[in-house]
């Protein structure tokens, strides 16, 4: 792997079991008849798969990095939930938005709900880079009441509430009557 | 291998075994992971509490049963029970306490008593703290032991995908192996009536005048 940390000499590998100090030691390895022990076999066979995001159906109207945080009601505290990126994604035939955020690295989704005309939504009262909604969640596969605060790079936190709001109040508005 | 209680799933799944210095961040890390939280406080773990951690790749979901063991032997560590039937493992120490790098060939050797050539992962923990005890330089047990080396950091995710990574590429032998979005499945509509939505007002009144955890500062870092 090309990460791994391998500048040391070579000459100054340290004695197992540690006995002294890290740095110091110099002699040769009493533990070298173990060396070279693992080439180790896969226990598995898998194929590639065609790989679906979900979003197929769906544009992205507004795509920025954000940190997410998810509030603990049991510990009446906030907690980071993931740091990435999130989109607002429209449906191609019906309109309904939804946020989607997944954890950049590892791609979990972190936030996948749909947005609706009377969303709850404020800015942190002290932060106002931030903004925080509620939002019944399906990161999951299972529904949960949650609540979200976002805080975004720079001042594009301004224009991604206005989308928020704008989606709530008109993109989505068609779909209304269905709501309510 | 999933414990009797626990729900199985149809895609291919491993027991990971995370093992290390009691403090060293396993649990921490394991929360990050499922969660995406970051813990500071430090509730030593007792036992092994194991968890499911699903990742995508672009060859199916693979999932990890992640035994998260305790660190400190009075809390249970070092039983023999834990390992058994592992199929890969992370040993963690924690590169601001020199203690936890020293005891790390007697995890090694405890684990591959039990599990004979499995892949392992080293992790050096909390690279994002300053005052570091053990430098990169001085790491070098992976070497002798043909392990694989990440400096990691629970708190500011750096690498910190890469253990898991690097171990579902030698459990299916291939290189090419890589994570890819999960799918977003589509939400369920849900009704929301008056009484709910007076109910989440007033939640998030009281929510959002609570500050947010004190990391803020090196959030994209």
């Amino acid at each position: 792997m090309t990460d791994s940390t391998s500048s040391a000499a070579s000459s100054s590998s340290p004695s197992f079991p540690f006995s002294q100090p890290l740095i110091k030691s110099s002699h040769s390895d009493p533990d070298r008849e173990d060396t070279g022990a693992t080439q180790v076999a896969p226990i598995i066979r898998l194929e590639e798969v065609a790989v679906l995001t979900g979003e197929e159906q769906e544009d992205a109207i507004l795509n920025m990095n954000a940190k997410l945080y998810r509030f603990d009601k049991e510990g009446n505290k906030w907690k980071e939930r993931g740091n990435g990126c999130v989109k607002l994604l429209k449906h191609k035939e019906t309109g309904k938005v939804r946020l989607v955020m997944r954890q950049e690295k590892t791609l979990k989704i972190c936030a996948n709900h749909l947005l609706h005309p009377k969303m709850s939504m404020q800015e942190h009262t002290r932060n106002d880079k931030t903004c925080v909604w509620q939002a019944t969640d399906f990161s999951d596969g299972e529904l949960k009441d949650e609540l979200f605060c976002i805080n975004l790079r720079s001042v594009a936190s301004e224009c991604f509430f206005d989308h928020l709001l704008l989606v709530s109040a008109k993109i989505i508005g068609s779909s209304i009557a269905s709501f309510y | 291998m999933a414990l009797p209680n626990q729900q199985t799933v149809e895609y291919p799944s491993f027991k990971l075994v995370l093992v290390g210095d009691g403090g060293t961040g396993k649990t921490t890390f394991v929360k990050r992971h499922l969660t995406g939280e970051f813990e500071k406080k430090y509730e030593p773990t007792i036992g092994v509490e194991v968890h499911p951690l699903d990742f995508h790749t672009n060859c199916g979901p693979i999932r990890f049963y992640c035994w998260d063991t305790a660190g400190q032997e009075k809390f249970g560590g070092l039983r023999d029970g834990y390992y058994i039937h592992g199929q890969c493992a992370i040993i963690m120490f924690d590169v601001t306490a020199r203690l936890t790098y020293k005891n790390v060939p007697t995890w090694h050797r405890d684990l591959c008593r039990v599990c004979e050539n499995i892949p392992i992962v080293l992790c050096g923990n909390k690279v994002d703290v300053k005052n570091r005890q053990v430098k990169a330089k001085q790491v070098t047990f992976h070497r002798k032991k043909n392990l694989q080396y990440y400096e990691i950091s629970a708190k500011s995710n750096y690498n910190f995908e890469k253990p898991f990574l690097y171990l579902a590429r030698k459990l299916a032998g291939d290189v090419n192996l890589h994570f890819v979005e999960s799918p977003a499945l589509a939400p369920p509509e849900v009704q929301i009536d008056m009484a709910a939505q007076e109910k989440h007002e007033a939640e998030l009144l009281a929510a959002a005048a609570q500050p947010l955890p004190d990391d803020d500062d090196d959030a994209f870092d």
